[in-house]
């Protein structure tokens, strides 16, 4: 079995207790979690803002203004990687879903995962935070 | 800054915090009663 695996521990009542110990899967639960939730929060909001063109094209114009602030930019930042990082750490679980010999391979993944979010969000964020780097704004 | 303005950054700025919140939460709930790291 992978290094990786839980440690079952007997605990005084006689039931088993699973120890992670800080490994890389642990994190990837973590980052997992914590990315769906701002992806699912945003999403609610995403569906309001973007709903005004419907019932007040002016209103959608002022509030889709707010997305050009550098606040707002750095949150979107956020959200990208969020992003990123959601749907190649999915793929990750699928993989070790689907083919258990990936499973000592995990850390790789984990990595994997990681090294792609990087790649993938660095020169995007750029992207978004240009007209503040450029001085444009604010 | 128009009423509609103030009332997303409002909603944007709750869920910036909630979400930081949360995410202290479960980085934190991982040192909590020896599941994730063992005490010694």
């Amino acid at each position: 079995m992978a290094r990786t695996a839980p440690r079952p521990v007997e605990t005084k009542v006689g039931a088993t207790k699973v120890v992670y110990k800080g490994k890389s899967g642990q994190w990837a639960f973590v980052g997992h979690r914590v990315s769906g939730v701002l992806v699912f929060l945003f999403l609610l909001l995403h569906i309001v803002d973007v709903s005004l063109i419907n019932s007040d094209p002016v209103l959608y114009d002022e509030v889709h203004e707010l997305y050009g602030n550098i606040l707002l930019r750095l949150f979107e930042v956020g959200l990208l990687f969020a992003l990123l990082f959601h749907s190649l750490n999915g793929l990750r679980i699928v993989l070790v879903d689907f083919f258990p010999g990936m499973v000592p391979n995990e850390r790789k993944l984990f990595t994997g995962v990681m090294a792609l979010t990087l790649l993938v969000g660095v020169p995007c964020a750029y992207v978004i935070l240009e007209p503040f780097i450029d001085g444009r704004i604010l | 800054m128009t009423t509609a303005q103030v009332l997303f950054s409002i909603a944007l700025g709750a869920v910036a915090l909630l979400i930081t919140v949360y995410a202290i939460y479960v980085a934190g709930s991982t040192m909590w009663g020896d599941r994730w790291f063992r005490k010694r």
